[in-house]
């Protein structure tokens, strides 16, 4: 009978504190952000302010850099719920990281399409390029990456997610030069990266390709 | 009601019973681990499957509602083979460590994969179970994560009936696990229950864990006596050990819950016993026979004058010894009995104060208490005083949105209560904007706290008030009484109740210096209280505070080692079961007041506990019949009519010292728990905030 | 645990007969609490011991060491059977007699029954 190992998450669900992520370390929305999370917290019956648990937790994250328990405990706070019911929310969710990250977070997708158009080759030429590996961090700390599961843009696989942009339809050179141009400081085009516009086919259109028709057209004169 | 059919059976069950609860209606064991009937509905483990007709697959039968004329079928191939399932997911992921499992012979797991189970294991790999890493809990509960199987049903406890909102799930899928996600221990005074809440052997008992196995333990059936709440509990006993105290259900007291105390502070039993009457002779205590030590005690009674003896009854004195006691000071002449809860100055009562039952009960019952609306604390802290009781105030809080409020010093509940001040003078102007919540509620409730009787002006004071108060809750409900009185000692209630603790604080004041001291288990009393000259007894269990003061010392039984009839603080008369003989030359307490009193040469009519019970039915009907707990009208009637005449003054209140509450240590309250290491541990971990080292963490673990 | 029995020797000469003695001496003042334990006896321990001194002290003058070995037997045997709880209460107590008789006659009823106060005493 053929066995596979159980697959452990990489990431531990418990706290540890380290001397950045403690409960004693400092956070609170500036100015700007506390207007935004005030707008979303609008968004919910007052009895039900919990329901903004998952946007603040990311506005947190956005303006620290990662969730920290700071971040938790302050979004908990704010919404007037037992700091553990965040906790549950932020682990539950792998989008929130609850341990600090490189400043360009690189999420690479390795999904079956994605595996299958060539994610490997991605994540070999990513790895020996920064000189890391899979869930490890630069020592100039501004690059981290980890593998995802599905990215949901699979007609344009293999796909990059560096921070909130996507780059699709990578090769081993085009990553090298997004790579490149993000350690220069540039932030490179994102989307397909093969001249596609979008998820169109590769050598051009081949359905649809006349005129649509306007209004009127096709139909019976007497109308 | 709702007709539904299980296995072609009809039943009627209530709109909104879950499918569960019509089987077992039905007389149809549904196997289960998640589900619980006194927690919220989880829906997570899956084992409670059953077929229902039309249904396209299996469903939870927990979280189902009953539909009229549903069908479900509980014993078909499909539930047999989805059972099975089930029960082959939750096995892969448990470890087989049966052997060295606490909980090994009382495991639901254990039990239902025997029962429901398949009889072969499709797992072949050496490796590749799960493992989570253990988390500390503190000093009472013990962990072992990796045979979690995420029930939840702890987690739900501990957020719903025990308030402590730190415990919850981290993780998804295959990682979810229980903890606190940071390291903290549960603050709550009710996390004992989760041992039993677990149906697997994930949450154990740190303090005794490894020392038993479940079939080679004695069961009695007993009742508490660490607070006044009269908790039923269970007794296991090994030998002549109490080996651990759980549970009974018993929906009129304590559901199925019982505090960290009551579980926990058995281990004091073993400790500081009392094994033999013990004579003081100079600065050391000698070891003598009972001839002696009663001779010796009847030569100094007899050399008092009647007015110059006295007694004092401590926490766990039983109906039997003190109708034992009054009768043999009554046949002395004597009638200064007092309670240890008035004991530091023994102050005696408010003039009045024993004579109504309403006025030292709780009178809205326990559970009553799950009904209101409003509740006004006064002088308590239900928490550490009646820990069952704040979870009917919790349930209350959850249920129906009922607004609390406390004229105390600042303390911590696992509520909302608004903090009106110290003083007595909030109750007497009611100004606070809570007192308009209280006259409006349908089920208003005051509840005054034992510590009041340390002051009986104030005790008098604030009855008084109470009773102004609960006239202008004009909407209350016809028959609710709102003026509650919360005793914090088992033997309270049975101290008045008998007339044992009648003396009124007037009387006391005239009393001459006590020449003759009788200590019925009384540790509290302040040493300067009593006069350098006066013959001092004691008896009781345990060699604590009240023994050291005494010239003679004699040894009673505790509350595992005796049948005897305690009283709860809502007047429920309860009988404990002895579940061990006393220590050595230890002796049932009423039978060692009968001693001595033959000894005085005034002998009680009585010479078996049959007798003394007769005896207590004669004193206070409400004793022949136990476990009922009886509305008292007229009392109340007559208490609010009493009080109606008395005017609480506002100058007057102001004047009163600020109100205080008696106990400041949950965990160190009494003769026992003060003797119990694992209440010592509790005490620093919970009370004092003290981490356990890594050191004492890992000799734990 | 149950005690192991004590292989029977003959004593070499007096000194070492003395020294089986003192040895076996010291066994039943160190358990005296055991015993009260083992037996949930209403004594106390230096009562315990004084009624092994007795004892001991009854024999004191015996001087054959025949006697002597044979007294040392019997002693081991008892101490064995009282550790073991081959014994009973009542065994155990009937050394005791004397402490009990003080109290107990007085107060039994005319026909011999026990009273309450008899009882309480007694255990």
């Amino acid at each position: 009978m053929a066995t596979s190992r159980a697959a452990a998450s990489s990431a531990i669900f418990v706290h540890r504190d380290t001397p950045t992520n403690n409960a004693a370390v400092p956070f609170a929305f500036d100015a700007e952000n506390m207007k935004r999370a005030e707008a979303i917290i609008a968004k919910y019956p007052a009895q039900y302010k919990r329901a903004a648990t998952i946007p603040l937790l990311d506005l947190g994250q956005r303006q620290n850099g990662y969730c920290s328990l700071a971040v938790m405990n302050y979004v908990a706070q704010l919404l007037e719920v037992p700091a553990m019911r965040v906790y549950e929310v932020a682990t539950f969710y792998t989008m929130f990281n609850r341990n600090p990250v490189g400043t360009f977070f690189l999420q690479l997708c390795t999904t079956t399409p994605c595996e299958l158009c060539g994610s490997t080759e991605i994540r070999e030429t990513i790895e020996k390029h920064l000189g890391i590996r899979v869930g490890e961090t630069t020592p100039d700390k501004r690059f981290t990456l980890v593998e995802v599961e599905c990215a949901g843009a699979c007609v344009n696989a293999p796909v990059l997610a560096v921070n909130d942009d996507y780059y699709e339809d990578l090769t081993p050179e085009s990553t090298i030069r997004i790579l490149d141009s993000l350690k220069q400081g540039q932030r490179p085009k994102a989307g397909p990266q093969s001249g596609r516009r979008a998820a169109e086919p590769l050598d051009g259109f081949t359905t649809l390709e006349s005129k649509p028709y306007g209004p009127g057209e096709f139909v019976r004169a007497d109308l | 009601m709702v007709e539904v059919f299980v296995d072609g059976r009809p039943v009627q069950v209530p709109e909104g019973s879950a499918a569960i609860q019509a089987c077992e209606l039905a007389g149809v064991e549904i196997p289960r681990f998640c589900y619980h009937e006194r927690l919220a509905v989880a829906g997570n483990c899956r084992m409670c499957l059953v077929e229902v007709e039309r249904a396209p697959k299996p469903v939870a039968s927990c979280a189902m509602p009953v539909m009229p004329g549903m069908k479900i079928k509980t014993n078909t191939p499909l539930v047999h083979k989805a059972r099975e399932g089930v029960m082959e997911f939750l096995l892969a992921n448990h470890p087989l460590d049966c052997p060295v499992c606490d909980w090994g012979g009382e495991c639901d797991l254990q039990d239902q994969s025997m029962r429901f189970g398949s009889d072969r294991s499709r797992q072949h790999e050496p490796t590749g179970r799960r493992a989570v890493e253990n988390k500390n809990l503190g000093p009472l509960v013990k962990t072992s994560m990796n045979r979690c199987i995420q029930c939840t049903r702890c987690v739900r406890f501990a957020n719903e009936v025990a308030g402590a909102e730190e415990l919850g799930t981290t993780g998804r899928g295959n990682d979810m696990q229980i903890g606190t996600y940071i390291e903290k221990t549960l603050a709550t005074e009710m996390s004992g229950n989760v041992i039993d809440l677990c149906p697997v052997g994930a949450l154990t008992a740190k303090p005794y864990a490894f020392s038993y196995r479940a079939w080679e333990l004695k069961r009695t059936e007993s009742v508490d006596v660490m607070d006044a709440v009269g908790s039923a509990i269970r007794v296991d006993t090994r030998g002549t050990e109490v080996m651990r105290i759980s549970p009974r259900e018993n929906d009129d007291v304590n559901e199925e819950w019982i505090s960290d105390k009551t579980r926990f502070a058995f281990d004091g039993l073993k400790r500081q016993r009392l094994t033999h009457p013990l004579m003081r002779e100079g600065d050391r205590f000698v070891p003598c026979t009972w001839e002696a030590a009663l001779g010796r005690v009847a030569d100094a009674a007899r050399a008092a004058q009647p007015e110059e003896r006295i007694a004092v009854a401590g926490p766990f004195a039983d109906a039997e010894s003190l109708v034992a006691l009054k009768d043999l000071f009554n046949r002395w002449d004597s009638e200064h009995l007092f309670l240890e809860t008035n004991a530091p100055e023994l102050v005696g009562q408010p003039a009045g104060f024993a004579d109504l039952r309403a006025n030292y009960l709780f009178n809205a019952t326990i559970v009553g208490a799950e009904q209101a609306d409003a509740v006004l604390f006064v002088g308590t802290n239900p928490r550490h005083e009646a820990a069952i009781i704040n979870t009917r105030f919790r349930k209350a809080f959850l249920h129906n949105r009922c607004d609390f409020a406390a004229i105390s010093p600042e303390m911590t509940l696992n509520y909302d209560c608004v903090n009106l001040g110290d003083s007595l003078a909030a109750l007497t102007d009611a100004k606070h904007p809570f007192f308009e919540r209280l006259r409006a509620a349908k089920h208003p409730m005051i509840v005054l706290g034992s510590g009041l009787l340390e002051r009986p002006d104030a005790a008098q004071h604030a009855l008084h008030a109470a009773h102004a108060l609960a006239k202008t809750c004009t909407n209350a409900a016809p028959g609710w009484t709102a003026v509650n009185f919360l005793q914090r000692q088992a033997s309270a209630a049975a101290a008045f109740d008998l007339g044992f603790a009648a003396t009124t604080a007037a009387a006391a004041a005239k009393r001459p210096a006590a020449k003759f001291v009788y200590l019925l288990g009384a540790d509290e009393v302040a040493p300067a209280a009593l006069p350098a000259d006066a013959f001092v007894v004691y008896q009781g269990s345990h060699g604590d505070a009240g023994a050291a003061l005494a010239d003679v010392v004699l040894p009673g039984a505790a509350y595992t080692e005796k049948s005897a009839t305690y009283v709860n603080t809502e007047g429920r008369v309860q009988r404990v079961r002895a579940a061990l003989t006393p220590p050595l030359a230890a002796r049932d307490d009423w039978a060692i007041l009968r001693a001595l009193s033959e000894f005085a040469g005034t002998p009680l009519p009585y010479a078996s506990v049959q007798g003394v019970r007769a005896r207590l039915a004669e004193v206070a009907p409400s004793f022949a019949a136990p476990n009922v707990q009886a509305a008292q009208p007229t009392a109340l009637a007559v208490a609010a009519a009493v009080a109606a005449k008395a005017k609480p003054s506002k100058a007057k209140a102001k004047a009163l010292p600020a109100v205080t509450l008696p106990v400041t240590d949950f965990y160190l309250t009494d003769a026992i728990s003060r003797n119990s290491r694992t209440m010592a541990q509790c005490s620093r971990a919970f009370t004092h905030q003290i981490a356990e080292s890594a050191h004492e963490a890992h000799i734990a673990v | 645990m149950t005690l192991p029995s004590v292989t029977t020797a003959v004593s070499r000469d007096m000194a070492h007969a003395r020294q089986r003695v003192l040895s076996m001496y010291r066994d039943w003042l160190r358990s005296a609490p055991e015993i009260i334990k083992l037996h949930d006896l209403s004594l106390t321990t230096p009562m315990v011991r004084r009624r092994v001194r007795l004892e001991f002290e009854k024999k004191r003058q015996v001087r054959d060491l025949g006697v002597i070995d044979h007294l040392l037997f019997k002693g081991r045997t008892e101490y064995e059977e009282t550790m073991n709880m081959w014994k009973q209460n009542a065994h155990v107590m009937q050394y005791f007699n004397e402490e009990e008789g003080l109290a107990i006659p007085r107060y039994q009823r005319a026909d011999g029954s026990a009273s309450f106060m008899s009882k309480f005493l007694r255990k």
